[in-house]
C-alpha cells in the first residue's frame, strides 16, 4: 500500500462528458487518448447516478473513483484501490466547494469556461503532484481569488477575511432563496 | 450574408452551446502570445492568453518543441508585470510547459527573487515551480531557502516547501535528506496541513531506517498530531510497525491501544483508516476486531454513500477471513441490498453471501434473483463468482444454487457475463459430484440459443469429455447433433469431435455415431469434412462394433502438454524439407511470468479457459546457440535452460552471470560478461571452474572469448560432462581470467601489451531444480488422478520458523523449481492453512505432480505434507529427498 495518500487524477467534465479542466497526477494514463478513454468511462459509468446532494462512489479497474455533480458540470477524484475512500470524498469537497465560492454560486459549465484561469489556479492549490495540498475550500478560494488582495498582506490573514466574505455571501444568498 | 450560416439551428440551442473557447485555434492563439512581449503589458489580456493556451494544452492539445520553447520565452517576459493574478497564471503555465534544463536557467533568478520575496503567496507559489522544474545542481543553490521556508511561520509557504520536497526525494534524495532539523520542527506545527506534509516528508526520509520510524511512531502516538490527514499517515505508519515487529507471542500487540483509541477519534477518515488498520492486522484475533467492526457497522447505516461504500468493502474483506465477526452486521447489510449505489448493493451481496450459512441460502438467492435485473454484467461476474465459492462451500445446497446459475444462464447478458456463468457451473460439475448431470444438461440447453461460439465450443468440448462418463451419454447426442445443423462451422467441427469422443468412449452408442458422422462427409465445411473422415477412420467406422484402442483414446482425449506458444514457434523455425516436423522437438519448458504481472490474491480459478500462454521461450535460442558451437553438438537434445544467475554484485568492474544448460550426460555454463569500464579491452576471457565440491562432474571442453570491449557483452563457455540421466548436484567456485588491455579513450584505440589478470566470482551451484522443467497442467484433477496411486509418496515434514505461510510456499516452490498451477502459488492474507498444487517434468522426461498441504503450527513454525505421483516410484523417492536435504 502507498503510505502517503495519493490522487491519480482530478477530472472536471461536463454533462455530455467533455473536459472542462482535468489534471492528471499518475503516468497510469501516459497519452491523451488513454486518458480521453478513461473519463469516457468514468462519464459513463456514472451518468445515470443521482450524486448531487451527497457525494457518490464506484470502483473501476482497480481505481476508486469519488464524485459529485452541480449543474451541468461533473466533478471526479480518482485514487488507487487502496486508498482511503473518505480521504479521497474531503479532496472531492474541497475541489467542490472551492469552485463553488469562485463561480459565486453560479455553477453551471459557462461560468466555469468564462472563469477557467480561478478553475486552474484551484487544481493547481488543491494537489501538487499527487500530494493532497489543502482540502478546506475556504482556504482553497482564498488563495485562488488573489485579484481582490493586497500584496503586500500577509496570506494568513487574507484568507481570513475571506473567508467571512464568501461566508457572508452564503447566508445571504441562503436568506433569498 | 454570413449570419444565416451561423445561425444553422434555433437561437436557444446556440446559446447554450456558447463557450468563451469556441473556435479556438492554436495557430492563432500563439499569434496572440505575441502580446508578452509588448512593453507595455496589459495584464488582464495576457493572462486571458494565457488561459487560452492552458485550456488547449488542458483539451489534449500538444506544442511542438519549437512552439513550446517559443511560448515560455514569452511566458518568461511577464515576470515584469506586478500584477498578482498574472504571475499566478505564470507559475501554471510554466508547471505545464516542463522547460529543458538551458530553459530553466532562463526563469531561475526570476524565480528565486520570488522565493525571496515579502509576498506569501509569492514565496510559496515559486517554491513549487522551482522544485518542479530543477535539477540537482540549481537545488544546492536554493537549498538554504527552502530550509528556511519548511519553518516559515506561513503555513502555506512551509506546505509549498514540504510537498517539493517530497517530490525532491525521489530525485536529490541525498539532498532532501540534510533537511531532517527542519522537518522535524515542522512536524510539531500548530497547522494541520503542515504538520501532515512534515510527517509524510519525515517518514520517507527514515523509511529505510527501522529503527528511527519506530521512535518516530513511538513518540507520535503519546499523541501531539491534531491534523485529521496526519493521523491518517500515523495508522499506516504504526500498522508497518506492528507488521514488522511480527513476533505476535501471547500478551497484546503494540500499539493496538493506539489504533482502538482511533477508532474514536473525531474525524471520519481517521476513525476509518484505523478500523481498517485493525482489519488488516497479520493474524487479527476476533476481541482485537470487535471494536472496528462494531464502527464499520455504524458506518453502514450512513447517510453518505462514501461511507458506505468504504464500510461496506472493508467488511467484505474481512468475511473472507472472520466470516463469523462479519456476521453480527447481516441485518444493515441486507438493507444495503436495495441501495442506490449498485457498487456498494453488490459489495453487500457478496458478503452476505460469503458470512451466511447454509440454511440462510434459499432465502439470500430470493433476494438476490430480484436484485440481479437491474445492475451492470460487471457487478453480476462478481456475484457469480460469489456463487460459485458458496456453492463450493456448501455442497448439499448445489441444486438452488445451479438452478440460479442456469436462470440468469438464460437471461440477456454480454460475453464475459456468460463466461464467468459458463466457467462457474463447470468449476462445479468438476467439484460437486453429484452437481454433474444436472449442470451438463444445463449447459445443453444454453448452446441451443447461444450466440458465443467460443462459448458453444468450449463447452461441447467440454461435454465430449464429462458427457460419455455420465450414467445416460446418450441424452446429450441430441444436443450435440443439433449444433452440426444449426451452427456455424466453428461450432459444427467441435460438435463433430464432441460426437466422436461419445463414439469412442460408450461401445454401445458408436453404430448410431457413425451414422451422424458419415452425415457430416457432406458438409459444406472442408474443416468439417475432414474431422468426420478423420474420426470414422481412426474409431473404425467400418461399421463393425470393435473396442477403441487405447492410442486411438489417447489421440482424441490426450491434452497437449506442450505450451502452445512454444509449438507456434517451433511451427515458424520449421523449414518444409524431407524430415517431417516432430512435435518430440518442441520446448516444454514454460517460461515463468513475473509475479507482478499476475492479478493479486483472489485471482478465480480459470474455468474453461486454457492455460495463460507464456511469453515466447528463449528455449529456442539458447538451443541454437550451443548447437552452432561444435564443441558442445554432440551433447544431444538441451533438456533445460536456468534463468540467468548474477556471478557479481551489481555496479562492479566487470558484470557477469551464468546460464546453466542441462543436457542428459552434460552441462554447460554459459558466463555472460560485460566490461563496464571504458579504459580497458579485456582478451581471451575465460572462466576457471573449480569444480573439487562437485564430484560427479569432470570437465570436458571449454570455449573462451577472444575479446570483450567496453559495454558489449559477450559469452564464455565451460561444459562438463557428468553420470547419463542421474541428476547430480554440486558446488562450482569461478575464477575470471583474462588479459587486460589499456585503452585510449580518445581514440577508442587499445595497447599492444596487456597483463593477465584474474577477478573473483561468486560460486554457482547445480541444484535439483536444475532438473526440473516447469510443464503446467491444465486440469490439475483429472492429470492427478490419472497417474498410478501407486507410485504415490507421502511424507510430512516440519519446516520450522518462517516469516509467513506465503514465504513458506515460495520456498518449497522455488526449491522444487516446478510450475504452481491454478493459481495456487498465492496465499491468501491472514490463512492459516494452504494447498498448493505444483506440476512439472523431471530429467528422463518423468512428469511429476506434487500436492503441497501447508498448515501453520504455532504462530510461526510451518508443518508441510507433500504427496507426489510421477510415472516413476524413484523420480517420486528423489522428489522426497530434494525436499528432505533442501
Amino acid at each position: 500500500m502507498e503510505l502517503c495518500p495519493s490522487i491519480k487524477n482530478i477530472l472536471l467534465l461536463d454533462s455530455e462528458g467533455k473536459r472542462v479542466a482535468v489534471k492528471y497526477y499518475s503516468d497510469d494514463w501516459p497519452t491523451n487518448s488513454a486518458k480521453e478513454a478513461f473519463e469516457r468511462a468514468v462519464f459513463t459509468k456514472t451518468q445515470k447516478t443521482n450524486a448531487r446532494t451527497e457525494a457518490e462512489i464506484t470502483m473501476f479497474d482497480n481505481y476508486i473513483v469519488v464524485y459529485k455533480f452541480v449543474q451541468d458540470l461533473h466533478f471526479f477524484v480518482t485514487g488507487g484501490e487502496d486508498e482511503n475512500e473518505i480521504i479521497l470524498s474531503t479532496v472531492l469537497q474541497g475541489f467542490f466547494d472551492a469552485v463553488g465560492l469562485l463561480l459565486r454560486g453560479n455553477e453551471d459549465k459557462n461560468e466555469a469556461l468564462e472563469n477557467l484561469d480561478l478553475i486552474l489556479l484551484c487544481l493547481d492549490e488543491v494537489v501538487d503532484g499527487g500530494v493532497i495540498l489543502e482540502t478546506d475550500a475556504n482556504v482553497i478560494a482564498g488563495k485562488v481569488d488573489s485579484h481582490n488582495m493586497d500584496a503586500g498582506a500577509p496570506l494568513s490573514e487574507q484568507t481570513i477575511t475571506q473567508a467571512l466574505a464568501t461566508a457572508r455571501e452564503h447566508l445571504t444568498r441562503s436568506l433569498l432563496q | 450574408m454570413a449570419q444565416p450560416l451561423v445561425k444553422k439551428d434555433d437561437d436557444r440551442d446556440d446559446e447554450a452551446d456558447y463557450s468563451p473557447f469556441m473556435g479556438i485555434e492554436k495557430g492563432a492563439v500563439l499569434q496572440e502570445a505575441r502580446v508578452f512581449n509588448d512593453p507595455q503589458l496589459d495584464p488582464r489580456r495576457c493572462s486571458q492568453v494565457i488561459t487560452k493556451l492552458l485550456y488547449l494544452l488542458n483539451q489534449g492539445e500538444t506544442f511542438t518543441k519549437v512552439e513550446a520553447t517559443e511560448v515560455f520565452f514569452a511566458v518568461t517576459k511577464l515576470f515584469q508585470s506586478k500584477d498578482i493574478g498574472l504571475r499566478r497564471m505564470v507559475y501554471v503555465m510554466i508547471k505545464e510547459l516542463s522547460p529543458s534544463a538551458d530553459e530553466v536557467i532562463i526563469v531561475t533568478s526570476s524565480l528565486m527573487k520570488d522565493m525571496t520575496s515579502k509576498t506569501d503567496m509569492y514565496r510559496a507559489n515559486a517554491i513549487r515551480v522551482l522544485c518542479r522544474i530543477t535539477d540537482g545542481t540549481l537545488l544546492t543553490q536554493i537549498e538554504r531557502y527552502l530550509k528556511q521556508a519548511i519553518v516559515d511561520k506561513n503555513p502555506v509557504v512551509a506546505s509549498a516547501a514540504l510537498v517539493s520536497g517530497i517530490h525532491l526525494l525521489q530525485t536529490n534524495p541525498e539532498i532532501v535528506k540534510r533537511w531532517s532539523n527542519e522537518v522535524q520542527e515542522a512536524v510539531q506545527s500548530r497547522a494541520a496541513l503542515v504538520q501532515f506534509h512534515a510527517l509524510a516528508l519525515l517518514h520517507q526520509i527514515r523509511q529505510n531506517d527501522r529503527l528511527a520510524v519506530n521512535k518516530l511512531v513511538s513518540s507520535l502516538t503519546k499523541g501531539s498530531v491534531r491534523s485529521p490527514l496526519a493521523q491518517c499517515l500515523l495508522i499506516r505508519y504504526t500498522s508497518q510497525v506492528i507488521r514488522e515487529s511480527a513476533n505476535t507471542q501471547a500478551g497484546d500487540r503494540p500499539f493496538y491501544d493506539f489504533l482502538e483509541g482511533c477508532l474514536r477519534h473525531k474525524a471520519e477518515m481517521v476513525i476509518f483508516e484505523a478500523a481498517r488498520a485493525i482489519t488488516e492486522l497479520n493474524g487479527v484475533t476476533s476481541r482485537e476486531l470487535t471494536p472496528a467492526i462494531t464502527v464499520l457497522q455504524l458506518f453502514l447505516s450512513s447517510s453518505k454513500p462514501v461511507l458506505r461504500f468504504a464500510a461496506v468493502r472493508t467488511l467484505n474483506k474481512v468475511a473472507m477471513t472472520h466470516p463469523m465477526a462479519v456476521t453480527n452486521c447481516n441485518i444493515d447489510m441486507e438493507s444495503l441490498i436495495s441501495d442506490q449505489n449498485r457498487s456498494i448493493a453488490t459489495l453487500a451481496i457478496t458478503t452476505l453471501l460469503k458470512t451466511g450459512n447454509e440454511s440462510s441460502v434459499d432465502r439470500l438467492m430470493k433476494q438476490i434473483t430480484n436484485f440481479m435485473s437491474d445492475i451492470a454484467d460487471e457487478f453480476k461476474i462478481v456475484v457469480v463468482d460469489a456463487i460459485r465459492s458458496l456453492c463450493l462451500k456448501f455442497p448439499l445446497k448445489h441444486r438452488s444454487l445451479m438452478n440460479f446459475l442456469s436462470n440468469i444462464l438464460r437471461e440477456e447478458g454480454g460475453f464475459e457475463y456468460k463466461k464467468a456463468i459458463v466457467d462457474s457451473i463447470v468449476i462445479l460439475i468438476r467439484d460437486i459430484p453429484e452437481a454433474k448431470e444436472s449442470g451438463l444438461l444445463h449447459l445443453c440447453e444454453f448452446i441451443e440459443d447461444c450466440e458465443f461460439t467460443y462459448l458453444s465450443t468450449q463447452i461441447l468440448h467440454f461435454l465430449g469429455i464429462e458427457g460419455p462418463k455420465t450414467s445416460d451419454p446418450n441424452k446429450y447426442i441430441r444436443y450435440i447433433y443439433n449444433r452440426v445443423h444449426l451452427e456455424n462451422a466453428t461450432v459444427r467441427a467441435a460438435a463433430v469431435s464432441t460426437l466422436a469422443k461419445f463414439g469412442a468412449m460408450v461401445d454401445t452408442l458408436k453404430p448410431r455415431i457413425f451414422v451422424l458422422l458419415r452425415r457430416c462427409l457432406f458438409d459444406n465445411d472442408d474443416e468439417v469434412r475432414d474431422r468426420a473422415t478423420l474420426y470414422l477412420n481412426t474409431l473404425g467406422g467400418d461399421g463393425t462394433v470393435v473396442q477403441t484402442g487405447d492410442d486411438v483414446k489417447e489421440f482424441l482425449f490426450g491434452s497437449l502438454d506442450i505450451p502452445l506458444v512454444n509449438l507456434e514457434n517451433s511451427l515458424k523455425n520449421y523449414e518444409p524439407s524431407e524430415e517431417s516436423f516432430d512435435i518430440n522437438s518442441v520446448p516444454r519448458e514454460v517460461k515463468t511470468q513475473p509475479l507482478a504481472e499476475k492479478k493479486a490474491p483472489g485471482k478465480k480459478p480459470t474455468g474453461l479457459g486454457a492455460p495463460p500462454a507464456g511469453p515466447p521461450s528463449t528455449v529456442d535460442a539458447y538451443d541454437k546457440l550451443l548447437s552452432s558451437i561444435p564443441e558442445f553438438a554432440n551433447f544431444g537434445k538441451l533438456f533445460k535452460s536456468s534463468a540467468p544467475v548474477e556471478l557479481t554484485e551489481a555496479e562492479t568492474e566487470y558484470a557477469v552471470n551464468v546460464v546453466k544448460h542441462i543436457f542428459d550426460g552434460h552441462v554447460v555454463f554459459q558466463y555472460n560478461c560485460t566490461n563496464t569500464i571504458p579504459e580497458q579491452l579485456l582478451e581471451n576471457v575465460i572462466v576457471i571452474v573449480d569444480a573439487s565440491e562437485a564430484e560427479e562432474f569432470s570437465e570436458v571442453a571449454s570455449k573462451p572469448l577472444r575479446s570483450l570491449p567496453y559495454d558489449s557483452p559477450g559469452q564464455t563457455f565451460v561444459a562438463f560432462e557428468k553420470p547419463e540421466g542421474i541428476p547430480a548436484v554440486g558446488k562450482f567456485s569461478n575464477m575470471l581470467r583474462f588479459i587486460v588491455k589499456e585503452v585510449d579513450p580518445s581514440t577508442g584505440e587499445a595497447e599492444d601489451d596487456g597483463v593477465e589478470d584474474e577477478y573473483q566470482l561468486e560460486e554457482l551451484e547445480v541444484v535439483a531444480a536444475d532438473y526440473m522443467l516447469k510443464v503446467g497442467v491444465s486440469n490439475f484433477r483429472n492429470a492427478w488422478e490419472s497417474m498410478d496411486a501407486d507410485c504415490e509418496r507421502v511424507d510430512e515434514y516440519g519446516l520450522g520458523p518462517r516469516e509467513s505461510l506465503a514465504e513458506a510456499v515460495n520456498a518449497v516452490i522455488d526449491l522444487l523449481g516446478m510450475q504452481p498451477c491454478e493459481g495456487t502459488e498465492v496465499v491468501p492474507n491472514n490463512s492459516r492453512s494452504h494447498t498448493c498444487l505444483l506440476s512439472g517434468v523431471y530429467i528422463g522426461n518423468v512428469k511429476v505432480l506434487v500436492r503441497l498441504q501447508f498448515g501453520l503450527d504455532g504462530p510461526k513454525d510451518v508443518a508441510m505434507k507433500l504427496a507426489v505421483r510421477s510415472e516413476d516410484e524413484a523420480v517420486s523417492d528423489a522428489i522426497h529427498e530434494i525436499v528432505a536435504s533442501g
